[in-house]
């Protein structure tokens, strides 16, 4: 008992009882490469609130932070720093606590929702019975292939459709015709958007590419005429974002070189913002340096290729390119037993496969194959990615046949 | 006022089948538990002197365990309770010799043999409802197996063996089945959680346990209480007394867990403030260093396994939820002879396995890996109340129903 009290006691020290100021609406943030603990710190306090980081020190987040935003709601300035420091970053308002976790690891906010999943389940067993590949034989002493439900397939391809590398790692779970998420309030808000626009009449695009274009717009009619000489890739590219008025976060693994990597960046003068970032994002990847480019919270998102989370997309419908093919495949066959001769259909040719493996290798034609993730659904193609790889996409399908609706 | 009265007499009621029963009519004496982060060996002597008895350490005189630090703050309790607390959290076992007017302590061996009784309970229902579920979901056996490899138990077989996950019995005094009855030689306490479990279990729409109950009662304690506690470098163990030290909630840190803390040195981020109680700061701090909370010998256990025989458990009859999903799986067949399609239904999916893993999976996403186990259409979820709500939600989620009021929920 006497060990314990002297515990206490010693504990009792640094107590500090501090009044939380009232929340601010909005704050201006301006983290120029200092480390990842400084600027959590920086960022609590500016936001009123406590720093709790979760199986985290100020030894691990010591990788420089580069985030440049003005008029940023606390919600949306979380989010950034997020992908900032590349860790999971939620604000819970209600216990005004910053909370800095690590990727991968589920959230103190996450609760569990289910989704009823029948229309687009069913859908996908009409697609099936349809356009579904024939079963291959098994083959003698090979065990069969576990057979997945149209909701599971369902599972996978939302997977896909809302991966980010550096969120949590919360595993669908399929229930029947239901899916299960544990998710942040922000979490399911992606999941619930995500099915809505699948299972609308004609797809369509996400919130996030929709932004991305307003951004791009705002690049576009920028005027960029800064003179820039042995200057920092950060400092450059925070230049011109700040030439269309626009916030710039890097993620992490490019901060790390950003920060340090001086260059002269010669341009044309008068040229727009958008023209510059492009000429810029070239000039990188002729360094070995690529970079990608996408949008969040309203603010450019910098990131090495490979390594951004994008989460753009666009839904199309693909069922009237999929009758347009199997007439077509149907048109094509010759009398059985021929020489070059075409006794197959549109079942056989692999379904929406057809449309998935062409179009995949006409993104990387026109170079945007590593910029864009095809997935298919039944009847639904989805193409995450940013703008310029979903628009080329949408040219592809439409070389193929595709038409757009009135979505 | 009148519901005022009926809820607090409930919470009494349930405080009081919480206490375990060890009745000394002759002198019904208690005792104050304050040994947060105390020696064991201190606290015995103290333990003792509050009995007027002396400790008598035995063949522990020389051994380590005495030297340790247990956590138990529970004022007013039995001396019976005092030893099962002092035990548990020491990892020793207590025992109090009236006669000889002395408290004894002896290793924490499983395999020894404790005061015992014989009971036999009857299973004919649960069987039933096993059998059912069998006959219309239960898994058909794989083709090509010879048939003396496949076990197959029979209803009470398979009861005894839920029976000793759900409950951790141990491998040592195991339970008979025969017929539709299951017998069982053990400590009066186990036949009790034996008894409890199979009446939760067979009860139409599943239930709590006694011990869940005193859980919520706790933390509704805990939930009343605010305080302005903490800063940088706040040690765990001062934030654990500040927590409890106001409350007239029993609690203590399981053995197992007192070895993971370091009392000394692990600090904390919590802080208390006036705006959130007691009970959100033991939750923060719960998954701040990764322990759990349930309850067990009638106080709040704090542990950091779920497999270390927990008497806080919930039964949930998913009867319901498999009758839709039968529906469901026979919705997502497709034609014969295509890939990607699917010729399957419930039974071929796992039956009620379907339903656990997915209650699995999302508990595991919300940081939770507690013990499931599916008897038929019955599934304990053992843990605490947070645990335990939180496996509802999931369920509502898959199209579970809570049996409404006055319907025998038995919560």
């Amino acid at each position: 008992m006497r060990n314990f009290i002297a515990l206490a006691m010693v504990a009792l020290l640094p107590l500090a009882v501090c009044a939380q100021d009232k929340a601010p609406k909005t704050i201006h943030i301006g983290f120029y490469g200092e480390s990842a603990y400084d600027c959590a710190e920086k960022l609590a306090e500016q936001l009123g609130a406590k720093l709790h980081l979760h199986d985290l020190d100020e030894e691990t987040l010591d990788a420089p932070c580069w985030l440049v935003r003005d008029e940023v709601t606390p919600q949306a300035a979380a989010s950034l720093f997020a992908i900032a420091a590349g860790y999971q970053v939620s604000l819970d308002a209600s216990t005004s606590t910053l909370h800095v976790y690590q990727p991968g690891v589920s959230v103190g906010d996450a609760r569990v929702k289910g989704y009823d999943v029948s229309v687009l389940s069913g859908r996908f067993v009409e697609y099936v019975n349809n356009y579904g590949a024939p079963a291959v034989a098994q083959r003698p002493n090979e065990a069969p292939e576990p057979e997945r439900t149209a909701a599971q397939h369902l599972a996978d391809a939302l997977d896909e459709i809302l991966y980010d590398p550096r969120g949590g790692d919360s595993e669908p779970s399929v229930v029947g015709d239901r899916l299960l998420f544990t998710a942040s309030e922000q979490g399911h808000a992606r999941v619930r958007e995500a099915l809505d626009i699948l299972v609308a009449e004609h797809g369509g695009e996400s919130e996030a590419l929709r932004v991305e274009r307003t951004v791009i717009e705002r690049l576009k009619a920028a005027e960029f005429s800064a003179e820039i000489e042995r200057t920092p890739v950060a400092s450059v590219l925070t230049a011109i974002c700040k030439a269309a008025a626009l916030g710039i976060v890097l993620g992490p693994d490019l901060a790390e070189v950003a920060v340090e990597e001086h260059i002269d960046f010669p341009h044309k003068k008068g040229t727009s913002a958008l023209a510059a970032l492009k000429q810029l994002t070239a000039q990188m990847a002729a360094q070995d340096l690529p970079i990608d480019i996408s949008v969040r919270e309203g603010t450019l998102v910098a990131d090495l290729a490979g390594r951004s989370s994008s989460r753009g997309y666009r839904v199309y419908d693909v069922t009237e390119l999929l009758k347009k093919l199997d007439a077509s495949y149907q048109r094509q066959r010759t009398a059985p037993g021929k020489d070059e001769g075409f006794d197959g259909d549109v079942r056989r040719a692999g379904g929406n496969r057809v449309v998935l493996d062409s179009l995949e290798e006409l993104l990387d034609e026109v170079h945007q194959g590593e910029h864009a993730t095809c997935i298919c659904f039944g009847t639904r193609l989805v193409v995450r990615g940013g703008c310029d790889a979903v628009d080329a996409a949408t040219n592809i399908l439409k070389e193929m046949g595709w038409e757009e609706s009135g979505n | 006022m009148s519901r005022l009265f009926v809820s607090l007499a409930s919470v009494m009621v349930v405080l009081a089948m919480a206490t375990p029963a060890r009745s000394e009519p002759k002198t019904e004496r208690t005792v104050n538990c304050v040994y947060p982060g105390e020696v064991l060996a201190s606290a015995l002597n103290d333990f003792a002197g509050q009995l007027g008895y002396r400790f008598e350490p035995g063949d522990m005189d020389e051994a380590f365990e005495l030297e340790s630090m247990i956590w138990v703050h529970a004022k007013g309790v039995s001396p019976a309770a005092a030893a099962e607390l002092i035990s548990a959290s020491g990892g020793v076992r207590v025992s109090i010799d009236d006669a000889n007017r002395q408290v004894l302590v002896a290793e924490d061996n499983e395999d020894a043999p404790s005061a015992t009784g014989v009971r036999s309970f009857k299973t004919d229902k649960l069987c039933q409802v096993y059998t059912e579920y069998q006959k219309r979901y239960g898994t058909i056996s794989e083709a090509g197996l010879e048939p003396d490899m496949l076990y197959r138990p029979t209803a009470t077989e398979e009861l005894r063996s839920a029976l000793e996950e759900i409950l951790q019995l141990g491998d040592s005094a195991p339970g008979s089945a025969i017929g539709k009855r299951l017998v069982y030689t053990r400590s009066v306490e186990d036949l009790d959680r034996i008894g409890e479990l199979l009446r939760v279990m067979e009860s139409a729409h599943g239930g709590e346990s006694s011990q869940l109950q005193v859980d919520r009662a706790y933390r509704g304690k805990l939930a009343k209480l605010q305080s302005n506690f903490g800063g940088e470098g706040t040690l765990v163990s001062a934030l654990l007394w500040q927590l409890f030290k106001d409350c007239d909630v029993p609690v203590y840190v399981d053995h197992a867990q007192m070895e993971s803390f370091d009392l000394e040195y692990d600090t904390t981020a919590i802080t208390l403030d006036n705006a959130h109680s007691h009970y959100d700061a033991l939750l923060g701090l719960a998954r701040e260093q990764g322990f759990f909370v349930d309850c067990k010998h009638g106080a709040l256990r704090i542990h950091e396994d779920f497999f270390v025989g927990s008497s806080s458990f919930r039964v949930f009859d998913v009867s319901d939820v498999l009758a839709e999903l039968e529906k469901d799986y026979a919705d997502l067949k497709t034609d014969d002879k295509v890939h990607e399609g699917f010729h399957g239904d419930l039974r071929s999916e796992g039956g009620v396995q379907v339903i656990v893993d997915a209650l699995s999976t999302q508990l595991d996403n919300a940081g939770f890996s507690p013990l499931l186990r599916a008897y038929g259409p019955r599934i304990a979820v053992v843990g605490g109340m947070d645990v335990v709500d939180r496996a509802a939600e999931i369920l509502e989620a898959m199209g579970w129903q809570p049996a409404g009021a006055g319907e025998g929920e038995g919560k």
